[in-house]
């Protein structure tokens, strides 16, 4: 399944790939057991995420634009926001994504 | 426009009862909107020589932020959910303001950082603190016991009802956080507009969601009645009631 983006806060340019996972709703953080970095895919920018901030590599949302504060977060603290229409309704709740700077797309769970 | 109040946002899958937050916070920005929108040429025009002039000044929302006194209130269950929605309105009626004050000032600058330290950032400060046994959790609850994950919605528990290993887990979050250093807003002597109002938006988020908190204790209130009067199953149950419903049960049987 490929994706196309559009960059809110901006990628570093370097293309790279990791375990994403979904969350709907922010009291959901209570249940993260994850120790490696992630890409967060969310419907929308929700403020509570920015506890996560350490273990995020990217968030990925559907809803939301440069002026959520999680945006300004986000671009305080460097990490990169991609809006993606519709990603979130046909894939599975985890799996791996790779993103392809170059040509603003993101290849979900490349090994099927 | 800021997108606060317009996308979800604001509360994440809203139950029924939370859904008249959301109706306030509609209403609030409708009335600013409508202060500064008009709807033909001289109005939009008229208006807009308005906006300009108060956009300058930031200080009579600033004023709100720190003058802002939690309501006082009465020991009776309805009249503290009354007095609390009218402290609610008119803190969305502010939020509404700054969010068009800082959509004009976006426009123009085109600069969306923010060189003041926002309330999220003091937020994660408390956990990293609480994390390195710096503050204890008594402390913690009592600076920061109103917050909540998903704060808007009423049936979020509070930080304040939450056990000390679900504290513990959003503190370990929290504590690989570096925190970058700016300003409070109280400290903050820069000009950058939007600065101020991006801090000046979550400084009045942070005054609605201790109301909200207070409303949910108060609904809370009711609900044990309701389960008394075998109205409701459990407590949680009456968050599945819309307000207008509440509203007519406690004209019915004076909770």
């Amino acid at each position: 399944m490929k994706f196309n983006f559009e960059e809110l806060i901006n990628f570093d340019g370097k293309d790279c790939e990791g375990e994403y996972l979904i969350l709907s709703n922010p009291s959901q953080i209570l249940k993260i057991n994850k120790k490696d970095k992630f890409f967060l895919l969310t419907p929308f920018l929700f403020p509570d995420y920015v506890l996560l901030f350490p273990k995020i590599k990217a968030i990925l949302t559907v809803e939301g634009s440069v002026l959520s504060h999680l945006a300004i977060l986000c671009r305080e603290y460097k990490i990169p926001v991609l809006k993606i229409e519709n990603i979130l309704k046909s894939i599975p709740g985890k799996g791996v994504l790779a993103i392809d700077c170059k040509n603003k797309t993101i290849k979900l769970n490349k090994d099927e | 426009m800021s997108d606060f109040f317009k996308s979800s946002e604001f509360i994440a899958n809203p139950t029924k009862l939370s859904l008249f937050i959301k109706d306030l916070a509609k209403q609030a920005e409708r009335q600013q909107i409508d202060r500064f929108c008009g709807k033909n040429f001289w109005q939009r025009n008229v208006k807009k020589i308005q906006l300009i002039i108060h956009v300058q000044n930031y200080r009579p929302i600033y004023n709100f932020i720190i003058n802002f006194d939690k309501p006082k209130l009465t020991g009776l269950t309805w009249e503290n959910i009354k007095i609390l929605i009218s402290k609610l309105e008119e803190i969305f009626t502010q939020i509404s303001l700054n969010n068009i004050f800082l959509s004009y000032w976006l426009n123009i600058s085109k600069d969306s950082s923010c060189k003041i330290m926002t309330k999220e950032e003091e937020k994660i400060k408390i956990l990293k603190d609480y994390s390195g046994g710096r503050v204890s959790l008594e402390k913690l609850k009592s600076k920061i016991g109103f917050l909540a994950l998903n704060p808007f919605e009423l049936s979020s528990p509070r930080y304040l009802e939450l056990t000390a290993a679900e504290i513990k887990i959003l503190a370990q979050n929290a504590s690989k956080f570096k925190i970058h250093p700016r300003p409070e807003l109280k400290e903050y002597l820069g000009r950058d507009l939007v600065s101020r109002y991006i801090a000046m938006r979550e400084e009045l988020k942070w005054l609605a969601m201790q109301i909200v908190a207070d409303l949910r204790i108060n609904f809370l209130k009711i609900a044990k009645t309701l389960v008394a009067k075998k109205i409701i199953k459990k407590q949680n149950d009456i968050f599945n009631l819309s307000f207008q419903k509440i509203k007519k049960l406690h004209n019915e049987i004076q909770l």
